[in-house]
C-alpha cells in the first residue's frame, strides 16, 4: 500500500471515481469530469460531504476538504485537483521531513506537552501498615515510603489517563484531533477494548488515529517513546500521543498480596505528545535520543505476578534479590548510556528513572555518585506506579528544566527496569 | 388546542423542522408539528423554550415519524422557559445512554462514506436525548459535523448538524475569523474553545433525529446540542 503523499495521479482519480461510485444509485453513470455533482442532482450536499470524506480516507490524507475556502469542489475534475494539491503538499512535507531526520539522525522528534493524574486519595504508610497488618514501620522506615495515591471509587486507569492526556494536549496546544497515533500502556488495566482504544473514544480522536498498546510493566513508557519516535521519524505520524495509566490499589489489595509488596504501590497516569522539532525555537522542547533495551533472564524468577485457576493472585517476590539486580541493572543503563552518548553523568539534569521503592532510589544515587535531587520525588510520596512511574518522573523533570534554554539545561537519562527483567534507558537532549 | 415546549429547530432544505415536548403526567414526549402544508416551516420566528400554542389533528403517522402532527400553525406564544429548565425537561422525554436505545434499533455505520443510519421500519421513533461525554466538530465550508461520545462509551461518527442556533453561530464564527488558513483555524476553535466550554457544562445534552427516507435509509442527524452557543465565546476569537 502506497504512503499518504506517494499516490500516482491515476490511483488519485481511481480513488475519486470509486467514492463517488459507492455514493451514486447503481443505476446512474458516473458524472462527466466538469460536470457539477449537485447541480446535476446525482448527489445532494449530505452525500456531496459523504463523498469527500470517503475520498479522504481512502487516499489516506486529514484535513483536505475542510481547508477549502469558498465552495468545495463538486465536480470529478476539481476534486482530483483539491485532492492532487492535497497530496503533493504532503508528499513534500514527508520528504522534507525524512531529510531533516537524515541530516540530525533521530534527533528531531521532541516532546511538545506532557502531563500527569495521580489518585486523588493519599493514604499514609502508617495507615497502609495497618491496612496489610504490616509491622509498624515495615513501609514507612524500611521502604522509605511516606504515603501512596490511590484512585477514588470513581477513578480508573481510563479517568486518570484521560487528566493526564487533558493537560499533556492542552500544554502543546495540539488538538486530539490532529493526533495520529496514540500508543499507551499500563500494567494493570487488562481488559478489552484496550486503554488505547477506550482512550481513542473519550478523546473523539479521527478514526484514522492508529492504536498501540505497549506491554513491557515498568518499561512500558520507554518502549512507548521509542515506538512514538519511530513512527515520527518513518513519517507515519505527525503527532504521536504516549499514554500510560497504572491502578494498582485493586488488585494488590489487602488480602490479596502480601504487605511487603502491595503496599508500594499507588496509582496514577502520565501522558506526553510528541512529535518533529522546530529546531530554530529559542527554547526548543526536549527532543529523543538514543534508546537500548534489552532482557535479563537472570533475574526472571525474582518477580512474577499472575493469576490463579481460581482468579486468585499468584504472586513470586523475593524482594531481597530483586532490589539487587535492579539497583545493578539501573546503575549499568546509567553508565552505558553515559558512553553511548559522551555526556557525563555529572552533566544530566535529572534522571528519571524507575522508582521500585525510595530507599532503592537512595541505593542507586549513592552507587551511581549523583545527587538524590537529580532524581524526581516519586515513590516517596505516590508510591511505585508500574508503567506511570517513569512518565510521573519524567513530567516532573520536564517541568523543571523544559522551559530553560538549550544552554541552560542538561540531557535528562531515563532508566527503568521490569519483571523478566526487561530494561531500557534513553537520553532526552 | 396544545401548548408545546419547544425544545429543538433544525434547518431542513426547504425550511425548518420544529419539535415540542408535550407534557404527559409526570413526564414529556416529543411531538413535531407540522406546517398546514408540507413537512417544513418556511419561516419560524420562535425560540427554542418558547412554549407555543398549536391545534393539532392526528391524523395517523408513518413509522419512524411517529411524532409527526399536522397543525394548522402557530397559535399564540404562552410563554417560555430558561435553558436550563428546558434541558432539565429533556431529561424527562425520550432518553438513552447508548446507540440501541436510541431508537430501539439497530443503528449502522455507513460502510460506503460517513454517517450513521437506521433501516427502514426497524426504527420506533425519530428522536432522542443522550448526555454529551466528548464532542468534536468537523466544518466544511458548505456543512458541519460533529461526531459525539455517549455515557456508554459508544460514539456517533459524522453526524450532519442541522440545529438551527448552532449553524447560525458557526457562520457568524466563519464571518469573525479571517485571514490565512481561515477555516482550519475556525476548526481549531470549534473544537479547543467551544467545544471545552460545552463539555464544562453541568449538562450538556443532545437530542439526535432521523431523516425522512433518504437514499432508501434513515439517517441519524444532529437537531439539538445543550448549552446553546453564546455570544460571550466570541471574546477567545480575539
Amino acid at each position: 500500500m502506497d504512503a499518504p503523499g506517494n499516490l500516482r495521479e491515476d490511483r488519485l482519480r481511481e480513488i475519486v471515481d470509486q467514492c463517488l461510485r459507492l455514493a451514486l444509485p447503481e443505476a446512474l453513470p458516473l458524472p462527466a469530469e466538469d460536470e457539477d455533482w449537485i447541480a446535476s442532482g446525482a448527489l445532494d450536499s449530505m452525500a456531496h460531504v459523504d463523498v469527500l470524506l470517503c475520498i479522504e480516507k481512502a487516499a489516506g490524507l486529514t484535513n483536505v476538504f475542510n481547508r477549502v475556502e469558498a465552495h468545495l469542489p463538486r465536480s470529478r475534475r476539481s476534486v482530483f485537483h483539491t485532492l492532487r494539491a492535497a497530496s503533493s503538499e504532503q508528499k513534500q512535507s514527508v520528504e522534507s521531513q525524512r531529510l531533516e531526520t537524515e541530516h540530525r539522525g533521530s534527533a528531531s522528534v521532541g516532546i511538545s506537552g506532557w502531563g500527569i493524574a495521580l489518585g486523588s486519595v493519599r493514604v499514609k504508610a502508617a495507615a497502609l501498615e495497618r491496612e496489610y497488618s504490616l509491622a509498624p514501620g515495615t513501609l514507612e522506615q524500611r521502604a522509605g515510603i511516606e504515603s501512596v495515591a490511590r484512585v477514588k471509587v470513581q477513578e480508573d486507569e481510563i479517568t486518570l489517563a484521560h487528566r493526564a492526556v487533558k493537560a499533556a494536549l492542552d500544554q502543546s496546544g495540539v488538538d486530539a484531533g490532529d493526533v495520529d497515533w496514540i500508543v499507551a500502556s499500563s500494567e494493570t488495566f487488562l481488559g478489552y477494548p484496550s486503554l488505547g482504544s477506550l482512550l481513542h473514544s473519550r478523546l473523539l480522536a479521527r478514526d484514522t488515529c492508529g492504536v498501540l498498546d505497549i506491554g513491557g510493566a515498568c518499561v512500558g513508557l520507554l518502549h512507548c517513546l521509542a515506538v512514538a519516535r519511530s513512527l515520527v521519524v518513518a513519517g507515519m505520524a505527525s503527532r504521536v500521543l504516549i499514554v500510560t495509566g497504572d491502578v494498582h490499589s485493586r488488585p494488590l489489595a489487602a488480602g490479596r498480596v502480601p504487605g511487603e509488596f502491595g503496599g508500594l504501590f499507588g496509582d496514577g497516569a502520565s501522558a506526553f505528545v510528541l512529535g518533529s522539532v522546530d529546531e530554530a525555537e529559542r527554547t526548543p522542547p526536549y527532543r529523543l535520543g538514543e534508546f537500548q533495551f534489552g532482557c535479563a533472564g537472570t533475574f526472571a524468577a525474582a518477580l512474577a505476578v499472575g493469576t490463579g485457576a481460581s482468579g486468585e493472585v499468584t504472586l513470586k517476590f523475593e524482594g531481597e534479590a530483586l532490589a539487587r539486580a535492579a539497583v545493578g541493572r539501573l546503575e549499568r543503563i546509567i553508565a552505558d548510556l553515559e558512553l553511548r552518548s559522551g555526556v557525563p553523568r555529572a552533566q544530566v539534569s535529572s534522571f528519571a528513572t524507575h522508582q521500585p521503592n525510595p530507599r532503592l532510589v537512595e541505593l542507586l544515587a549513592r552507587q551511581a555518585e549523583v545527587p538524590l535531587e537529580k532524581f524526581p520525588v516519586v515513590a516517596k510520596t505516590c508510591g511505585n506506579l508500574g508503567s506511570s512511574t517513569c512518565g510521573v518522573a519524567l513530567s516532573m523533570a520536564l517541568a523543571e528544566h523544559g522551559g530553560k534554554s538549550a544552554d541552560q539545561r542538561g540531557p535528562i537519562f531515563l532508566a527503568a527496569v521490569g519483571p523478566g527483567m526487561l530494561w531500557g534507558g534513553g537520553i532526552l537532549y | 388546542m396544545k401548548k408545546l415546549l419547544i425544545t429543538d429547530i433544525t434547518r431542513m432544505v426547504q425550511g425548518f423542522c420544529v419539535i415540542g415536548l408535550e407534557r404527559q403526567g409526570q413526564s414529556f414526549c416529543s411531538v413535531r408539528p407540522l406546517p398546514p402544508w408540507g413537512n417544513a416551516w418556511t419561516g419560524f420566528p420562535y425560540q427554542r423554550g418558547d412554549i407555543l400554542q398549536f391545534l393539532l389533528s392526528s391524523i395517523p403517522t408513518v413509522s419512524p415519524h411517529v411524532e409527526d402532527h399536522p397543525s394548522s400553525g402557530v397559535l399564540g406564544k404562552a410563554g417560555q422557559v430558561s435553558e436550563a429548565d428546558l434541558v432539565g425537561y429533556l431529561h424527562k422525554a425520550e432518553t438513552s445512554e447508548n446507540l440501541r436505545g436510541l431508537f430501539k434499533c439497530v443503528v449502522n455505520e455507513n460502510t460506503k462514506g460517513s454517517g450513521v443510519y437506521v433501516e427502514p421500519d426497524t426504527a420506533l421513533r425519530s428522536v432522542c436525548g443522550c448526555e454529551v461525554l466528548n464532542v468534536r466538530f468537523q466544518l466544511f465550508s458548505e456543512a458541519v459535523r460533529v461526531t459525539l461520545l455517549l455515557p456508554s462509551g459508544e460514539i456517533l461518527r459524522d453526524l450532519p448538524v442541522v440545529d438551527r442556533d448552532w449553524n447560525e453561530y458557526i457562520a457568524r464564527v466563519l464571518q469573525k475569523i479571517t485571514g490565512a488558513n481561515r477555516l482550519h483555524r475556525v476548526n481549531r476553535f470549534l473544537n479547543l474553545v467551544m467545544a471545552e466550554y460545552l463539555l464544562n457544562d453541568a449538562n450538556p445534552f443532545a437530542r439526535i433525529g432521523l431523516t425522512r427516507l433518504h437514499n432508501e435509509k434513515h439517517w441519524l442527524m444532529l437537531d439539538s446540542l445543550f448549552p446553546l452557543p453564546r455570544m460571550a465565546w466570541f471574546d477567545q476569537l480575539s
